[in-house]
């Protein structure tokens, strides 16, 4: 679980450290040193200017005193110049020309020998320069090692003119006064006139000349920058330069920038070494805490971790230790509760086996039901036990729900077992509802009266269609009963009342009173809790007695599973999403006739699986073929009156191999959609025949009374307008010809005995007048599986072997029969044209023929499907 | 039914053109088309609502008397018509042709079914032509029937 460290927190400090004191060193060596570089330029710039000012200055007083002493020596006589100019330390000879251009020469002797030179040596290089620079009055002449100024003075007064060799060596020593500087003179026209440094070629008389300044100090060169100032003497016409190197001028910044780097790096180390120690200090407990949940994911928890620092890291690990020993108090507070929740989660399961199975298919009613409890466990419990042809029922709702409520069940679950192993020797108990409460009530009041329960027990005694109850303080059930088979209505419900005993656990002697009815096959015992009434929906309100009851009206046609669902389906759309507030029992009794077993016997792996997990039919499936009723099969040899035959044949070879040639009652198309609502269905009308009912949901079913032809037009105009949602475009042509058909022939068969053969050979043109008593019964329905026609004669003739008969001509012959009466073709297209073609006959009381068109949209599902075959045959006494 | 059968002719020549309207019964009249002794007769069920089987029975009797050397074409079939021509023998003579007729076809993007009208040499070895839903205008339709048993008539 735990990632690998990239980059370490003591890294990421010393990072920091580093950037921060980088940071700042930098920015104030770069603010430091520029601040520093301009005072140094400042100083540079301004020495310079004061050297050029102060050499130019002295080189001017030079020259100046020179021609002073030219002046002087103007005025001597001859005689006192030789003398004078003894004096002159500086000038190594004068020439001296008269106002009458007599010349005479000078020399000084101590002076020329101080530059260890002889007079004549001296002469000759004075001889030299003579004639070159005549003409100028001041001029700089050079002899290898030797130089000198040379001065040349005209004194108007007298008209003598002076001419003076002077020595360099005082303006030598003006430029020694700045041995930081070169300096040099320049004349106006950019010749050298004296240079301290002889070897200097670097003079930028060009970029001082445009500059076009008199004086200035600037940068110049480009390969290597100097700092010059320069000042342009017009007098003199010379251009006084002094310059520098720049690298040399700033020389001393430059040191101060490389010491600058190493301080800032003696500076660096010294703080990453101070941040090292600074982040092992922070780092350490961090490591610790680390560590620590290291072992809290391996389940290592109650360790802790030591950290001393009194800092935000102490305090986390203050935390740490702390929610390590919360954890464990937690852990072990988990521990208690899953345990506690595991044992109620073991309440539930062995509470759920005191439950019956939610479907139960007995030898004389199925029992269907429901229950749900409001939290783990519940109060409420219901139990059966059967003896002697008789079923007992109990229904029982502890005060309460939970474990407290869950365990009275579990006394009221083990009364009820006890009692079955009484059913034998106190035949008096069992065989009384009353009497059953009173000893579930003896059991109870072990519990001094602290938890009370609701309970009725009722027992139904199926040889004489008897049912005893009794009622200990419980919601009374219903029984619902119809005898006549009308469509349901809230007088079809009967509530079990009578006399109501005090709740189990209340009273010492219950008083429970046995009330009795009677109850026939196919009536319900409808039984409940007060769970599915009280539990509300989101607005706060109940579910209530009167959209419970309308729910049962509105099912109870239903098989008895379908019945039960669609009740709890009705309450819980009601409830919609919000929690039931009281655990919820329904449990529906129907009565049956006997017990239906249906046997297998299928070839095709694919078809077997498909019938058999139908669960939940009605009627229960064995193995044991000699003890069903009934079998489905495919196979070609099985085909017994009373199999449900699965054949792929198409319609042609179904009546003329299958029909034909066996006593087959029940043959369906191995493409039926709704294989097993078919076989169920049909199962149902073996059974409980009931007719179409037992086929579609009647709720929409428009019936007409049909007494001669003249009304076909009014069943024209009943499939005209009749609703065909969900289906193909034109079933209506198809209900037509159907229709048109089969109340023909009810028509034209109807009556007995010379009207019978009367209207039976009667030209089709003439429509026979029916009385009331003979009146067929025209039907069409529809529900979302099925659309259903149903014509019922009264006659009761209609047989097997007359249909497959006629059947088999038309298939054989596929021709009209050319004699007096019908074409002998209308069975053929009512066949042809039905999914399900259906046969219920009453021995001499009615025939009803069902066809049943699938729901669906495509014509190629309805041309495709090989019709079904049902003939139901009952004795006209049933 | 109480939707009686009438008749309406068109006569070209040698050709006469009957209409039927209304439900082909066992009420149903043919006399007077076999009075009109035409060499060719184009029957025209465009109208025909309903037939039964003792119409079925009429139709095929008025069929056989018709002499044999006049032509017989059937014009706009309604599908419960084909459905006779399939099932019933003698629905149509030998030697009698459907000219044009209905078949149901369905476009699964409109989920609607139609009854196209197509003409019998339009459908080659039994298979439905190729059509276009006329609703959506984009998806082929299917045919919605079992085309060796509807086109049995063709062959």
């Amino acid at each position: 679980m735990s990632r690998r460290v990239v980059f370490p927190l003591k890294l990421k400090i010393l990072a920091i450290m580093a950037a921060l004191l980088g940071g700042s060193i930098s920015i104030y060596a770069i603010f430091a040193l520029d601040l520093f570089k301009k005072d140094k330029s400042a100083y540079i710039y301004g020495n310079n200017r004061s050297t050029i000012e102060s050499f130019h200055q002295q080189v001017d007083q030079l020259i100046s005193g020179n021609f002073d002493k030219l002046h002087v020596l103007s005025l001597m006589p001859q005689a006192k110049i030789k003398k004078l100019l003894e004096s002159y330390n500086s000038f190594y000879h004068l020439d001296y020309k008269s106002k009458l251009d007599r010349k005479d020469h000078f020399y000084n002797i101590n002076a020329i020998e101080d530059e260890n030179l002889s007079l004549s040596e001296y002469k000759n290089i004075s001889k030299n320069y003579e004639s070159r620079y005549r003409h100028k009055n001041i001029s700089i002449h050079y002899e290898n090692e030797f130089s000198f100024l040379k001065m040349s003075y005209v004194n108007v007064d007298n008209g003598v003119s002076v001419s003076a060799h002077i020595s360099l060596n005082l303006l030598k020593q003006i430029a020694s006064q700045f041995p930081q500087y070169s300096t040099y003179i320049l004349q106006m026209d950019g010749e050298q006139f004296w240079n301290s440094i002889k070897t200097d070629n670097e003079t930028f008389f060009n970029e001082i000349i445009e500059k076009k300044v008199e004086k200035a100090v600037v940068e110049l060169g480009i390969q290597e920058p100097y700092i010059v100032a320069f000042k342009i003497d017009p007098k003199r016409k010379l251009i006084f330069v002094s310059k520098i190197k720049k690298s040399e001028a700033y020389k001393v910044n430059d040191y101060l920038v490389n010491k600058s780097k190493v301080f800032g790096i003696v500076i660096l180390s010294l703080a990453g070494f101070i941040a090292l120690l600074f982040s092992r200090s922070l780092t350490s407990p961090l490591e610790s805490l680390y560590n620590l949940t290291i072992k809290f994911s391996k389940g290592e928890f109650g360790e802790k971790v030591l950290i001393k620092s009194r800092d935000e890291i102490g305090s986390l690990g203050e935390s740490f230790n702390f929610m390590s020993g919360e954890i464990v108090r937690y852990m072990s507070e988990m521990e208690e509760k899953a345990r506690l929740e595991n044992e109620v989660k073991t309440a539930k399961y062995v509470q759920s086996n005191y439950f019956p199975a939610k479907e139960i298919s007995l030898e004389r009613s199925t029992l269907s039901s429901f229950y749900t409890p409001a939290s783990e466990c519940g109060g409420d419990w219901w139990g059966y036990m059967e003896f002697d042809n008789k079923l007992v029922l109990v229904i029982a709702d502890a005060t309460g729900h939970g474990v407290p409520a869950a365990l009275l069940t579990a006394t009221a679950h083990c009364c009820i077992e006890n009692l079955k192993q009484m059913t034998s020797t106190n035949k008096d108990i069992v065989n009384s509802p009353a009497r059953i409460l009173e000893f579930m009530n003896k059991s109870i009041l072990c519990l001094d009266g602290k938890l009370l329960m609701t309970a009725f027990c009722c027992l139904i005694d199926y040889d004489s269609n008897t049912l005893i109850y009794a009622n200990a303080s419980h919601n009374p059930p219903f029984h619902y009963s119809n005898p006549n088979g009308e469509e349901a209505t809230k007088s079809h419900f009967s509530p079990l009342l009578g006399v109501v005993g005090p709740r189990l656990g209340h009273k010492t002697d219950g008083e429970y009173i046995d009330e009795r009815i009677s109850i026939n096959d196919r009536e319900k015992i409808i039984l409940f809790t007060d769970g599915i009434l009280e539990s509300q929906n989101s607005d706060e309100k109940e579910y209530g007695q009167r959209r419970f009851f309308k729910s049962l009206i509105k099912n109870t046609l239903k098989e008895n599973a379908d019945f039960k669902k669609s009740i709890i389906d009705d309450a819980y759309e009601f409830y919609g999403k919000t929690p039931i507030n009281d655990d919820i029992t329904f449990v529906s009794v129907e009565i049956i006739k006997k017990t239906k077993k249906i046997s297998i016997d299928i070839n095709d792996d694919e078809l077997k699986s498909e019938v058999t997990s139908m669960h939940d039919l009605p009627y229960s499936i064995s193995t044991d073929e000699c003890h069903s009723i009934t079998t489905i099969t495919d196979r070609m040899d099985n085909t017994g009156e009373n199999c449900f035959l699965i054949s792929s044949l198409s319609d042609e070879d179904n009546i003329l191999k299958v029909l034909k040639t066996s006593s087959l009652n029940h043959l369906i198309g191995r493409n039926a959609k709704k294989m097993k609502l078919e076989i169920v269905n049909n199962l149902k009308q073996m059974f409980a025949p009931k007719g179409l009912s037992n086929y579609i949901n009647c709720s929409k079913n428009i019936a007409h009374l049909v007494l001669s032809k003249n009304d076909f037009s009014k069943v024209n105009s009943i499939l005209d307008k009749f609703n065909y949602d969900h289906c193909f475009q034109s079933p209506v042509d198809y209900l037509k010809i159907i229709s048109n058909e089969l109340l023909t022939n009810a028509i034209y068969h109807s009556g007995s005995g010379e009207d019978f053969i009367k209207r039976s050979q009667m030209d089709r043109n003439i429509s026979p007048i029916l009385s009331e008593e003979e009146a067929i019964v025209f039907t069409v329905g529809s529900d979302e599986n099925y659309i259903a026609i149903s014509v019922k004669d009264s006659t009761g003739r209609l047989k097997r072997s007359d249909i497959v008969n006629n059947l088999v001509r038309s298939f054989e012959s596929k021709q009209h029969e050319n004699k007096e009466g019908g074409a002998g073709l209308g069975l053929y297209l009512a066949y042809s044209y039905s999914n399900q073609f259906i046969v219920n006959t009453i021995d001499g009381k009615s025939s009803e023929v069902i066809c049943i068109i699938d729901v669906n949209k495509r014509l190629k599902a309805y041309k495709e499907r090989i019709t079904s075959f049902h003939y139901f045959e009952q004795k006209g006494n049933t | 039914m109480s939707d009686k059968l009438t008749t309406k002719y068109d006569i070209d020549g040698d050709t006469a053109i009957v209409y039927f309207k209304g439900m082909i019964d066992e009420d149903s009249e043919f006399e007077t088309i076999k009075g009109l002794s035409n060499k060719t007769y184009i029957f025209d069920f465009d109208e025909v609502s309903l037939i039964n089987s003792c119409g079925i029975r009429e139709w095929v009797n008025f069929l056989e008397t018709i002499p044999k050397d006049v032509s017989l074409t059937y014009r706009n079939c309604r599908q419960i018509i084909i459905e006779q021509i399939n099932m019933v023998h003698g629905f149509i003579r030998t030697g009698a042709c459907v000219e044009s007729f209905y078949a149901p076809y369905y476009c699964e993007s409109c989920d609607e079914e139609f009854k196209v009208h197509l003409k019998s040499v339009d459908v080659k070895d039994s298979k439905a032509p190729v059509v276009t839903c006329s609703k959506c205008q984009k998806s082929e339709l299917e045919f919605d029937a079992i085309e060796q048993q509807y086109f049995q008539f063709i062959k």
